[in-house]
């Protein structure tokens, strides 16, 4: 493995120092008892969950280290909250913070995006033309929604034309309660379904049909309206025990669904959303609408040499990572976190507060030139709300196996627990995270 | 794991209650106290277990009552044996914690025992009985 570029120091150095500093040779995997000293330039490439938290984190493992984080937004939204505020249970204030509470001390914020990334240089260009040369990378830009990829669907349509969607921001979760409202007193037929890309919570559009399901019923209007959940797979969920569960969940619910459905053009006018499948195009009418846009790296990954080239990640651009180490087998110097990371699954806030500390290890073991011991297992979590008031907590990893954090819930029955800690524990398990206490 | 780690559940409750946490170690911090100072004036304990054991079931009735829908949720969501023991555990911990924050409080404010032991009377006090 080649080492890194280190100004001043060269990495010889830096275990040296690390040895007198008495922090080398850490027990594979565990925390270090004192953070090493460094005088290493680390850029972090995002200031949402997993840039946030990798700031946090390396701020407190790495000594004299400057730690630069990139990113525009100001404000921070807490996105697994995003279904409750469409549901109706949470205001929309609720999931809104500010990135500067989060900010680690001695953490440098630039408020400006990445535009161009130059691993071969090892450098960062900011949009706001500022360059930020570094001896270590963490790419945490998150993921873009791609409206365009839906001919006719524009984000501006969310709340109007009975178009709705949760991954649209705080006021796009907002205007989505505000359309299901009006559907809630006209029924019809809705429309529900994900995109073919990698996406972020893939739970979510499944939360989204039972949770207004419920509503509906809570409303009495269930008997005016048609639910339908199309996807582009041949399954519910890539996890085949709650795919299992899911598919009883819409037996009892009366949701229809259809494979090999994906959503390619909308017609907000004619109130028609048309989806490609195996036997042509297909035009259905629709009340309501709920749109999960295709998802991509940013441009500025895509355009780089750090996304894969070959493979099930590189028509999107993700960052090619080893999925275990999360580092990057051609730049050794990067590590990648969060919806960026072109790793099976792990794209949830639940996926960052395992992945983070594997990545802040192995960056720091990096740095003091050692073997990089910590792995991700893939671990990704998701309260399948099934109505308010109750949820499933599922959660696996990898290979699709379930990984319940708590051994005396099950995570295929529905419970009032799962929905507490969705409702009340959760926010602060990611507050937690993002000031990289935990 | 981690997250149950006395450090990260510190960190989460920290989160989650952020300055109550403090007002709820201070009023813990009060009780002791008052407890101790009940302890040396010998009160009526068994009279005032009583009173905090009414109040105690009076708050855990009103936990009881109102937890699901704190959480956004009815009675009807409960379902299955943890859901009513976690149920259970809170409201009757939420008593049981109301319950010795009352106690000394109430001992106090009940008064000493008959049989309880005189206290030593205070060297100016003394000086004006003459």
């Amino acid at each position: 493995m080649p080492g890194p570029a280190l100004a001043p120091l060269n990495r010889r150095d830096l275990v040296r120092l690390a040895v007198a500093a008495g922090v080398a040779a850490p027990v594979a995997g565990a925390a270090r008892a004192q953070p090493l000293r460094t005088p290493a330039r680390v850029v972090i490439a995002g200031a949402g969950a997993a840039g946030l938290t990798m700031a946090s984190k390396l701020s407190r493992l790495l000594e004299g280290a400057r730690i630069t984080l990139i990113g525009a937004r100001t404000a921070h939204w807490y996105q697994p909250g995003f279904t409750m505020v469409a549901s109706g249970v949470w205001p929309a204030t609720k999931v809104v913070s500010e990135t500067a509470d989060y900010i680690a001390p001695g953490v440098t914020w630039v408020r400006a995006d990445v535009a161009a990334f130059e691993p071969e240089a090892k450098r960062v260009v900011a949009t706001d033309g500022s360059t930020h040369p570094y001896d270590a990378l963490v790419v945490a830009t998150g993921c873009t929604l791609e409206w365009s990829r839906i001919e006719g669907m524009d984000p501006t349509l969310i709340g109007r034309e009975g178009i709705a969607s949760v991954y649209a921001g705080p006021e796009g979760a907002a205007a989505t309660w505000r359309v299901l409202q009006r559907f809630m007193e006209t029924g019809g037929v809705a429309l529900h379904g994900r995109p073919p890309t990698e996406m972020k919570c893939a739970g979510a559009p499944l939360k989204g049909a039972l949770l207004w399901d419920a509503r509906l019923r809570e409303a009495g209007t269930r008997g005016r309206a048609e639910l339908h959940y199309f996807t582009p797979f041949r399954n519910l969920f890539a996890v085949a025990p709650v795919h299992a569960k899911v598919l009883e969940l819409f037996a009892a619910r009366d949701i229809a669904f259809a494979y090999d459905h994906t959503l390619t053009a909308v017609d907000p006018a004619a109130r028609t959303a048309t989806f490609r499948t195996p036997d042509g195009p297909k035009t259905l009418r629709y009340d309501y609408l709920h749109v999960v846009p295709p998802m991509a790296a940013p441009q500025p990954v895509r355009e780089s040499a750090l996304a894969w080239g070959s493979g099930p990640f590189a028509a999107d651009g993700w960052v090619e990572v080893n999925r275990d180490t999360l580092q990057h087998p051609r730049f050794p110097e990067v590590f990648a976190v969060g919806d960026v990371a072109g790793v099976p699954r792990g794209k949830t806030a639940a996926s960052v507060k395992t992945q983070a500390p594997v990545a802040a290890a192995n960056l720091v073991s990096f740095l003091a030139g050692e073997q990089l011991e910590a792995a991700y297992n893939g671990y990704t979590s998701c309260p399948l709300i099934t109505r308010p008031g109750r949820a499933m907590l599922v959660e696996f990893d990898y290979e699709g196996r379930l990984t319940p954090t708590f051994p005396f819930i099950d995570p295929l029955a529905e419970h009032w627990v799962p929905w507490v800690m969705k409702d009340r524990l959760l926010g602060p398990i990611y507050r937690a995270m993002l000031h990289g206490s935990i | 794991m981690e997250l149950f780690a006395p450090r990260a559940l510190a960190a989460i409750l920290g989160e989650m209650f952020g300055g109550l946490l403090w007002v709820a170690a201070a009023t813990a911090a009060l009780a002791l106290a008052l407890c101790l100072l009940a302890l040396r004036r010998g009160v009526r304990w068994r009279l005032a277990l009583r009173g905090a054991a009414a109040f105690g079931a009076l708050v855990a009735a009103g936990v009881l009552a109102a937890l699901p829908g704190f959480t956004n949720a009815t009675h009807a969501d409960l379902a299955g044996a943890l859901d009513w023991l976690i149920w259970g555990v809170v409201g009757l911990g939420v008593g049981l914690a109301a319950a010795l924050a009352v106690l000394p409080m109430l001992a106090l404010a009940l008064g000493e025992r008959a049989d309880a032991p005189a206290r030593r009377p205070q060297r100016g006090a003394a000086s004006s009985l003459r």
